[in-house]
């Protein structure tokens, strides 16, 4: 380099290159909201979300004296559209922002009024009428009628999302009509007993605001955002992401006692450490259900946590493919469920809960309580296997698979202890093959690709138990995971269909038990466990109860604050 | 070639690098086995619900058709549908980034801030206790894993200490501030919110920190042995006999010329931070796009899984040339070279 050249690139061009740079980055943040609308004009909106119209810092002074609650989700919310539902945080959501038409009580399961107060027939069980409360009012102050529960049925179907699968052949839209502001009639294909059931799914939109708001598209990206519900809580403000806060409406047909939370927030925490640090030092009320066995364990130590162990309504089981060989042989497959280790599944790996008898868990509205659950007795193992068509050897020459996903932590123990099982009686044939969940659905959608063992679970979302057999037994349910057995009989088919149509609850229940003995007897699965529902619960919350259906028990308004704050 | 046409040069690979790649990766995430449509319509989901869904995000067509499709969006701000949200994954993406991008920032500036001063002191004490301290706590430094550290970081100065906030980018007495760029540290200046910028700032120490240590163990070892390269240099000598202090000599002379390595590790670590934060973000429950590409990955979520993809490589290249400008800067041998 001469002396004499300057430098074609100097400090400040570096500069202004560093600045510009500096710019544009900050520049890539600038067309998403904090609750993602794109940038654009908020949408007006019933409900401040928090996007820049407060120019002022919210701050609440510590002392001010406010009831609030925090539940940790284990993931975030993907939708809170009442017709896209998903996972749990969706439903705890959904759950709270809106009324479904039927509730599900506490203890018993069943169904109860919640909108709908009564119900019948008519039309020899294909038309159901249902009376409305007519003291409902949606967060946008307009009255709920029942054309809004005409319009929430028919946009479930229309949209045909994942809580419109409990409808599938049932209802088509157009088949529901208001009679009055405060009685819908609703026709169904057929006659369809556990209808009432499933109307816990049906979360009611204000159809007026949908309508002005969204007809285009069926109100999916109004209501992606902006809730139009009569729930008792409203939107307060979502961080993607981070928290979504919820906040009491005043006018909530239920009323308020002053004990009950005025502000929920959701905080979405997926590490277990960190949920027990916010535990124990006071800063959260209540977690999911979805932590390690461990976890609760050592949450229980706290003294300011409760770890209630309640029995759930929740199947874990490991399907076995029927028409496969070796398994489409009955005594295979009875001598492979009597090689099981269940007491270790329930007390080392669950960590509490009881041994599966049978398809529908146990505390389930027509649970047969006459059905024993399959046992660990490798002698009567080794019987069952001397029945078999097969050989020894010849199920040996059979590799068979065992497929699971690590996702959950104890799959992989409880596929290993079947396979030491097997061992034990001599069949040395089997693997076992860790498959990511979509992976493990795609090969459970066909017959051919279904794997000889599928660990699955199947927890209740509906309180009847046609999800634990019809769902999962019936040939309509062939290619849906929890029916990767692919069993099946004319008996067990006609069977379920009867129960299905049978309007009466108890005579229809009665028809449900004797399909679970069916099922039981046919040994299409290893019933291995209903775990046992635990939480951690701050000692200070009051109300939380077990209602047996996904994130039913999240409903913040049956809660309340025990004592002077959150201990 | 002059400086400013390589780098003009370089602009214009980086867009083809950043092309490709996201090509790639748009078909890789089509052809693997597994069936995220039903994992998103859940395990319920009836057969016509499956092919419904298909249908509306195109997936019953062609995949080259899939790809023109995917391809003629793209410049138009339509990156594809999540099979998670329901939303457009720019969307998504452009929600999440900021939070991901303020934390790396911080958790850089972490490492570059503490690594210069760490790296000259051992470097210039050449196996007095400085350097070995400097040598046993960076072999900690690389050797931990990041959400390792983070959790210890949580059971110390959080649950024993209460020093710091637990979680997420703000305590609950605050909301966000107006949104402007999404990184808070900036909105709330923006918008005269000191109290908010005080606790965003707050809340980024340990993540921040839990993030850089790596990179700062790693750029204290660099800084450290071309230091000691430097020191044996004769300019070095001249300069200590013209008496010159030894903070100029130090860190305005030898600095500058023992820099140069530490910057490309630093210009990787930007684009590899943004990407793979994903485990801190998890254990401080940070509401950013690495926790975001993660889930994507485990649901094969694939226009999220591209999107992502696109964002890191972009990062990853602007990275790069940002370090080829520095380098410029640092060397002028590098910017007056002509080919």
């Amino acid at each position: 380099m001469s002396a004499d050249s300057k430098p074609r690139f100097g400090r400040r061009q570096f500069l202004k290159v560093a600045g510009t740079g500096a710019a544009s980055v900050a520049l890539a943040g600038c067309t998403g909201g904090p609750d993602g609308d794109g940038g654009a004009s908020p949408t007006p909106s019933p409900t401040d979300t928090g996007d820049g119209g407060d120019q002022t810092t919210e701050t609440e002074t510590p002392g001010d004296t406010f009831n609030e609650m925090v539940y940790l989700a284990p993931d975030a919310l993907t939708s809170i559209d009442p017709a896209k539902m998903g996972g749990a945080p969706d439903y705890t959501s959904v759950i709270n922002l809106y009324d479904s038409l039927i509730w599900v009580e506490g203890g018993t399961y069943r169904p109860i009024s919640n909108i709908a107060t009564d119900w019948r027939t008519e039309n020899e069980g294909t038309t159901w009428i249902f009376s409305l409360r007519d003291d409902v009012t949606h967060h946008s102050g307009n009255q709920l009628t029942a054309d809004d529960v005409v319009y929430s049925i028919d946009r479930l179907l229309e949209l045909n999302k994942s809580p419109a699968s409990f409808f599938a052949g049932i209802y088509q839209p157009g088949n529901a009509r208001a009679r009055d502001d405060t009685t819908v009639a609703i026709d169904i294909e057929f006659p369809y007993g556990p209808f009432v059931s499933i109307l816990v799914q049906l979360f009611i939109v204000d159809s007026e605001v949908a309508q002005s708001e969204g007809s285009g598209d069926n109100a999916q990206e109004y209501l992606a955002k902006n809730p139009a519900g009569s729930g008792p809580y409203k939107l307060k403000r979502r961080e993607e992401g981070s928290q979504i806060v919820f906040e009491a409406f005043d006018d909530y047909w239920g009323g308020w006692a002053n004990n009950q939370f005025d502000e929920a927030r959701m905080k979405i925490v997926s590490e277990d450490s960190t949920v027990k640090i916010l535990m124990k030092n006071g800063e959260a009320d209540l977690t999911s259900k979805f932590l390690a066995a461990s976890t609760y364990d050592e949450l229980a130590t706290f003294d300011n946590v409760e770890v209630p162990t309640v029995a759930q309504l929740f199947l874990w089981h490991m399907p076995m493919h029927t028409q496969k060989p070796p398994l489409d042989d009955i005594h295979v497959r009875k001598a492979i469920a009597h090689t099981m280790d269940y007491q270790a599944v329930v007390e080392q790996v669950f960590k509490g809960g009881s041994i599966a008898a049978g398809p529908v868990p146990i505390g389930m509205p027509g649970h047969n309580d006459d059905l024993e659950p399959y046992r660990r007795d490798l002698d009567l193992a080794k019987s069952e296997l001397d029945k078999a068509s097969y050989s020894l050897e010849e199920i040996n020459d059979i590799e068979m698979e065992i497929m699971y996903t690590s996702v959950l932590p104890f799959e992989r123990p409880i596929s290993l202890l079947l396979q030491n099982g097997m061992k034990e009686l001599g069949i040395t044939s089997v693997k076992i093959q860790d498959t990511p969940w979509p992976t493990m659905l795609e090969r459970t959608s066909q017959k051919d690709t279904t794997p000889h063992f599928t660990q699955v679970g199947n927890t209740a979302k509906v309180p009847t138990p046609d999800g634990h057999t019809y769902d999962m037994y019936h040939p309509s349910a062939f290619g849906q995971i929890n029916a990767a057995s692919w069993y099946t009989t004319d008996e067990l088919k006609a069977l379920l269909e009867d129960a299905r149509s049978t309007v009466e609850q108890e005579a229809r229940l009665e028809k449900y038990k004797e399909a679970q003995r069916l099922i039981h007897d046919g040994y299409p699965s290893v019933f291995m466990a209903n775990p046992a529902y635990r939480a951690g619960i701050n000692k200070n919350l009051g109300g939380w109860q077990y209602r047996g259906l996904l994130s039913y028990d999240h409903r913040f308004y049956d809660m309340h604050r025990k004592g002077s704050g959150r201990a | 070639m002059s400086y400013s046409d390589f780098l003009a040069r370089r602009a214009i690979q980086n867009v083809f690098v950043v092309f490709g790649l996201s090509t790639l990766i748009f078909f890789i995430a089509r052809v693997l086995p597994g069936d995220p449509v039903r994992a998103a319509l859940g395990r319920t989901a009836t057969e016509e619900q499956v092919r419904q869904l298909r249908r509306e995000m195109g997936l019953d067509e062609p995949l080259y058709v899939q790809y023109f499709d995917w391809l003629s969006g793209i410049f138009a701000g339509d990156w594809g549908t999540s099979l998670r949200t329901g939303n457009n994954v720019l969307s998504d993406l452009l929600v999440r980034l900021p939070a991901t991008l303020e934390l790396v920032v911080v958790a850089l500036l972490f490492a570059v801030v503490l690594a210069i001063p760490f790296g000259v002191i051992a470097g210039t004490h050449k196996d007095k206790w400085q350097d070995h301290v400097s040598r046993v706590s960076t072999l900690f430094g690389v050797s931990m894993p990041r959400f390792w550290v983070a959790i210890l970081l949580q059971v110390v100065f959080v649950a024993a200490l209460g020093w710091f906030p637990l979680i997420g980018r703000l305590s609950d007495q605050f909301t966000p501030p107006p949104h402007v760029t999404g990184l808070y540290l900036v909105d709330s200046l923006l918008a005269g919110q000191i109290p908010v910028f005080v606790d965003a700032a707050y809340h980024l120490v340990l993540p921040g920190f839990a993030l850089g240590l790596s990179t700062l163990a790693q750029v204290t070892r660099l800084v450290r042995s071309e230091m000691i390269e430097e020191q044996r240099q004769d300019y070095v000598l001249a300069a200590n006999a013209y008496g010159l202090p030894q903070n100029l000599i130090q860190y305005k002379y030898m600095l500058k010329n023992a820099f140069t390595s530490s910057l490309t590790i630093i210009g990787l670590a930007f684009g590899f931070l943004l990407g793979n934060s994903f485990l801190v973000e998890i254990v401080f429950a940070w509401p950013g796009m690495a926790r975001y590409g993660a889930r994507a990955i485990l649901f094969q979520d694939f226009n999220a899984i591209v999107g992502v993809t696109i964002i890191v490589g972009t990062a990853f290249v602007t990275a790069n040339m940002v370090v080829d400008i520095l380098y410029g800067y640092l060397d002028p041998r590098v910017r007056l070279s002509e080919g």
